[in-house]
């Protein structure tokens, strides 16, 4: 159990990390934002980046953006959203956050915050940056340096504060009426006064201290009795079920009852009554899981696998799917244990990085609008990955175990007899996954394998693979060596999952692309390598004093 | 197979870094990759035929590697004999010619219809004449192709040739504090040049005869640059002032037919039993040495290709509505000429242009080169101010002008002019400097040319990360005609040579092949999600083969007509340009082969893990 304590500690200052405390905020505001009940408002319809959202979401989304966190401050994010509105100081919260380090220095701000307000951005004259380089951008989005993006961001960051204190933000949300033009209106569009009185008397109860439940009521009938297109029409009825499926964070819950699970199942190796309870939290995580990602499908009405969020949910699905299979065939409860804690580990590593790993529910580019292969695609591919993380676990588990010297002969074999065949599984998987990538390319590009890097990055995974499986057949390798070699091997899958759309993003897989934490996926590799060279050198001199004696 | 993992990765961080076009060039087209793919094939057969013979222990192994045999091979065949390229339709336009990737160089005689294509292998290095050796050997005896550079910066510029002795050019460099420019002016070819307020002009004095002296260095300073429409056009009031096409005889330079643009582009028209058809049109073309392509950002320079077919014969013509007197074909097609007349043409003087505009004189030595390429600024943007060259002269009452007489034997006089006033003479030679009035403005006159021939510099520059790549040039050298030199041609360009005493246009530049069918753009259109401008889907609607009926073709939705796809691969929408669809064209014979090949092997594979399972299950029993 070792591993997952290890990696529990790993997770717990990941965490302290990320929300690291933030700087004070203005008593009276963080007050007023804590005491107003915004619970009516979350379900208002409103429309951003190509769908209907609820307002829940498009105010956690801004806040998000601005300040970094999804409970900015401690703060429910949409109370922050309304209570900026009405707040006559909004200029002076140090709430936009500065996350280049470096930038943070240029401007000559106190590098020791991360939070700053709009106020001292504007005199520490980043919008004067910004412009030059808004138009460099335009010529070629490519040219731009770190730091320059850096400042595009923060600039972002700042005009969207001004949006939203103006209440623009909201209004541009809840007027539908260029939903229907087939083009942008090139100036603004007056908004219906029914909508733009109805929101002023909701705002101006919000300055108040108390929503007036009726005036909500109202503008959320006055938004709904607007056109919207076809395509909208059966998203205005989710609105309900999105808030709830943030609301109730079903994926942490998950990840926390896989670790009971693997706790739970590690514990009842001694005492076999606990088995009972180690079912049903594993019922309960697998029921969450997959509750949370069919809610997602149904709400977005695609396989919601088109970014890193979204395929890390699907892995870590898939690993625990696997993990049950290989605890069904060989019920080998400390293994499987690892597997679940591993797999409770990437939903926790998928929640946590929100400004990272997108868990939006946007609309996908036109090109993956293809709902059938969009799915077989894609699934089979990252389920593959699935099967490597097993293969990367059972690698790890071992090489600790190792280290402390209580690896035994008969357990060598039969780590590995489960690392070969989840490596025959991947190797099966991600190869009909390239060959069905080929053909979806074929149809839709032309052209069934094109040397674009993830298709390459996805061959060299599977090729990596097939030397250790190949080496296996004709004896160049122990079965150490292939618990050795697989969490070497999962590297290369880092690269086609993470690092093509992350580090390289090039090529025509070009919407998932994204970029940060190349950082921590550096330190992980480091690392990785690391205690694999450790376990080699320790193996050899095991050999070679075996061989003396 | 390591060793390929390894390559290919190089290649995708190439292709990070670069572009994919890049990346192709030097990893996956390179003839050590194909070899690298031959060996792991030969590995994979070699793998399999050792086994035999095939115990049933091996069944799994032999299906799954004769799947893979298959797929490559597939690929193989497709690499060999597939084809790949892309083709741009204007909405409204028609079109059946595909780009292909490869280079080739093409020539054509001038009296002929069949010309000789000769492919050149693309590569990121230079070759030399060695390296080309069988290029050369392949093309016509005459012409020499010396070099290939694969990235190059093209400037026009001018040199000294024998063969031309009566042009005479000039390149001078301004330099200032807020830029440093080289230019250059040749007397018929370029004879004067925009640069911000500036204009700059040659007279060349010298050289000509008498008869054309008294014209240019007094008369025209005030009234050439105003010359109207040359008189030798026939420009009948029927469509003053719209944009039309008319036709004379080659000849006599009598009108045979006239048409507005519009009902040209629809329908074409007939001459003298030639049918005259519109090809791809261009809002604001860009001239090489000849080559027409469309330029984003360039001023409104409209062009028209147009297509003529007499019996079974094809020729390929472009005017342009600036140059009214610009051809492809200076005789004309079967004693037919066509020129595109417009409100621009009207009001521009056409500089350059093809003798008709331009004191008589000249015409013997501008019939050989081709005319519009000195008017058109090449890319190359140098420092704050970007030249440009001949289109509209502006009127020299309110600007700044430096004229360039010349008075033989290496020595220019250089006057300069604000306002309509003479503010400083002064007689130079090569390497002179002479100091500006203006902010402080050096004038350097470096070269004077006698005998000009105008000449696409080229400077070999490299790829610059995540940008296009830049074009590739060739040195060609032809025997014992024009140009005597040997001359740079930059993708995509053509140029007009003597070789022999024979009459060609040669051509360096993308392969392009016409499909058996035409392509007509009705309409492409670009659906946004609501409220955004991010896409939901790229549509065209196509018509083939004019048969009425609208096919759509959209992304993840292709058509497939006789053997070829065509993908909706890009489009363009922009100011000053019509909206365009680029398809990726498509024609892959090794399709079955690869898909047959990946469903064996999926097939092996599963066969293997079953067989493999029932055997092994004993021994994990043992050993649990």
């Amino acid at each position: 159990m070792k591993f997952s304590k290890i990696s529990l500690a790993f997770v717990i200052s990941f965490m302290t990390l990320v929300f690291s405390p933030a700087h004070a905020l203005d008593d009276a505001f963080v007050k007023r934002t804590e005491k107003l009940d915004t619970t009516s408002l979350r379900t208002l319809p409103t429309h951003d980046s190509g769908r209907l959202k609820p307002l829940d979401t498009l105010a956690r989304e801004t806040m998000l953006f601005i300040t970094g966190s999804r409970k900015p401050f401690g703060l429910d994010s949409l109370a922050m959203f309304v209570t900026l509105m009405t707040e006559p100081e909004a200029a002076k919260l140090p709430i936009i956050e500065i996350r280049s380090v470096e930038l943070r220095k240029e401007l000559q701000l106190d590098s020791n915050r991360r939070h700053y307000s709009a106020e001292e951005i504007q005199q520490a004259g980043l919008p004067q940056k910004a412009g030059p380089l808004m138009e460099k951008q335009q010529k070629n989005s490519k040219s731009l340096n770190e730091q320059e993006n850096s400042i595009l961001e923060v600039y972002q960051q700042w005009a969207l504060t001004q949006a939203v204190v103006s209440g623009q933000v909201l209004l541009a949300g809840i007027d539908f009426s260029n939903l229907t033009k087939t083009s942008m209106p090139d100036g603004q569009v007056a908004i219906a006064p029914d909508l733009m009185n109805q929101t002023k008397r909701v705002i101006s109860s919000a300055a108040d201290g108390r929503l007036d439940e009726l005036a909500v009521k109202e503008l959320d009938a006055t938004i709904r009795s607007q056109p919207v297109p076809d395509l909208f029409r059966s998203q205005l009825d989710k609105m309900g079920l999105e808030v709830s499926l943030y609301r109730t964070h079903i994926f942490w819950i998950a990840a926390l009852l896989y670790l009971l699970a693997a706790t739970l199942l590690w514990l009842s190796m001694k005492d076999a009554r606990l088995k009972i309870f180690f079912a049903a939290s594993l019922a309960g995580a697998l029921v969450c899981h997959l509750g949370g990602f069919a809610t997602r499908v149904y709400i977005t009405g695609f396989a919601p696998v088109t970014n890193m969020y979204g395929t890390m949910l699907w892995v870590a699905f898939g690993v625990s799917l696997f993990a049950t299979i290989l605890y069904r065939m060989y019920r080998s409860g400390t293994l499987v244990a690892v597997l679940y804690a591993g797999s409770g580990v990437v939903l926790i590593l998928t929640e946590g990085f929100p400004l990272i790993l997108n868990p939006g529910l946007d609309p996908v580019v036109a090109v993956l609008r293809s709902n059938l292969w969009l799915t077989i695609h894609v699934l089979t591919i990252t389920i593959s990955y699935a099967a490597f993380t097993i293969t990367m676990l059972l690698g790890n588990y071992a090489m600790i175990k190792n280290a402390f010297g209580r690896l035994g002969a008969a357990e060598i074999k039969d780590l590995s007899h489960h690392a070969y065949r989840m490596i025959q599984l991947g190797v099966f998987l991600i190869t009909v996954g390239i060959v069905l990538g080929g053909v979806w390319a074929d149809y839709s590009w032309g052209r069934f394998w094109g040397w674009d890097p993830k298709e390459t990055w996805a061959l060299i995974a599977d090729l990596g693979y097939l030397a250790i499986l190949h080496a296996r057949i004709s004896g160049w390798i122990t079965p150490l060596g292939i618990l050795l070699a697989s969490p070497v091997a999962y590297l290369l899958v880092i690269m086609a999952w993470y690092g093509v759309n992350f580090v390289l993003a090039a090529g025509l897989h070009s919407y998932g692309f994204s970029k940060g934490g190349a950082m921590w996926v550096s330190i992980f590799v480091g690392l990785q390598l690391l205690l694999t060279l450790f376990s080699a050198l320790r193996h050899f001199q095991q050999k070679r004093s075996e061989k003396l004696s | 197979m390591l060793a390929l993992g390894g390559v290919v990765a190089w290649g995708t961080i190439l292709e990070s870094r670069y572009n994919s076009d890049y990346a192709t060039l030097v990893v996956y087209q390179a003839p050590w990759f194909l070899l690298l793919l031959c060996s792991l094939f030969v590995n994979i057969l070699m793998a399999t035929v050792l086994r035999w013979p095939f115990k049933k222990i091996h069944t799994g192994f032999v299906i799954t590697h004769i799947g893979l045999l298959t797929l490559l091979a597939g690929s193989m065949i497709t690499s060999l004999y597939g084809i790949d390229g892309s083709m741009r339709v204007a909405e409204g336009t028609e079109g059946n010619q595909v780009v292909l990737p490869d280079y080739v160089i093409e020539l054509t005689p001038r009296s002929a219809r069949t010309s000789q294509v000769v492919s050149l292998s693309r590569s990121v290095s230079p070759q030399s004449e060695s390296d080309l050796s069988s290029v050369n050997d392949a093309l016509a005896p005459g012409v020499h192709v010396l070099r290939y550079e694969p990235f190059v910066e093209a400037s026009s510029g001018f040199r000294a040739d024998p063969s031309n002795s009566k042009e005479l050019a000039i390149r001078f460099r301004i330099k200032s504090q807020f830029f440093d420019v080289q230019e250059s002016l040749s007397s018929t070819a370029r004879p004067f040049l925009q640069m911000g307020p500036a204009t700059f002009r040659i007279r060349n004095s010298a050289a000509t005869p008498t008869k054309t002296i008294t014209k240019s260095t007094k008369a025209s300073r005030s009234t050439a640059k105003k010359s109207p429409v040359p008189k030798s056009k026939p420009s009948v009031a029927k469509f003053s002032g719209k944009r039309r096409l008319v036709f004379t005889d080659a000849k006599s330079g009598e009108m045979l037919a006239e048409t507005s643009y519009e009902s040209f582009i629809k329908q074409g028209l007939s001459v003298r039993g030639s049918v005259f058809k519109a090809g791809r049109e261009f809002a604001s073309a860009s001239v090489g040495t000849g080559g027409v392509e469309e330029k984003s950002d360039g001023k409104p320079n409209p062009a028209l290709e147009i297509k003529i077919q007499k019996g079974d014969t094809s020729f390929r013509e472009v005017v342009f509505e600036r140059f009214p007197g610009f051809s492809l074909h200076p005789e004309g097609v079967e004693g037919v000429k066509v020129s595109l007349v417009g409100p621009l043409a009207e009001t521009a003087a056409a500089p350059g242009g093809h003798g008709q505009s331009m004191t008589g004189t000249e015409n013997a030595t501008a019939e050989t080169l081709p005319p519009a390429m000195g008017e058109a600024p090449r890319d190359a943007v140098h420092g704050a101010v970007q030249p440009s060259a001949g289109s509209d002269e502006p009127s020299s009452e309110s600007r700044n002008e430096v004229t360039f007489t010349s008075l033989g034997n290496s020595k220019i006089e250089v006057e300069l002019r604000k306002d309509g006033k003479t503010v400083l003479t002064k007689t130079v030679g090569p390497g002179d400097v002479i100091e500006t009035p203006w902010m402080g403005m050096k004038l350097t006159l470096e070269d004077v040319i006698e005998g000009a021939v105008e000449q696409t510099d080229v400077r070999a520059v490299s790829a610059i990360p995540r940008q296009d790549l830049p074009p590739s040039a060739v040195l060609l050298q032809v025997e014992k005609g024009f140009p005597q030199l040997p001359f740079y041609l930059v993708e995509g360009e053509t140029r007009d040579v003597r070789i022999r005493d024979r009459d060609f246009t040669i051509y360096f530049g993308r392969r392009v092949i016409e499909l058996p069918f035409i392509l007509r753009l009705d309409k492409f259109s670009k659906v946004d999600y609501p409220g955004t401008q991010t896409a939901m889907s790229y549509e065209s609607d196509v018509e083939i083969d004019k048969d009425g009926k609208l096919t759509k073709i959209s992304m993840n939705e292709p058509l497939k007509r006789d053997k070829y796809t065509l993908y909706q691969a890009s489009y363009q929408i922009g100011a000053g340009q019509p909206t365009a669809s680029i398809f990726s064209v498509n024609y892959d014979p090794g399709r079955f082969a690869k898909y047959f090949g990946s469903l064996i092997a999926a097939i092996g594979i599963i066969t293997y893990t079953l067989m493999r399972s029932r055997l092994a299950r004993p021994s994990t029993k043992k050993a649990t």
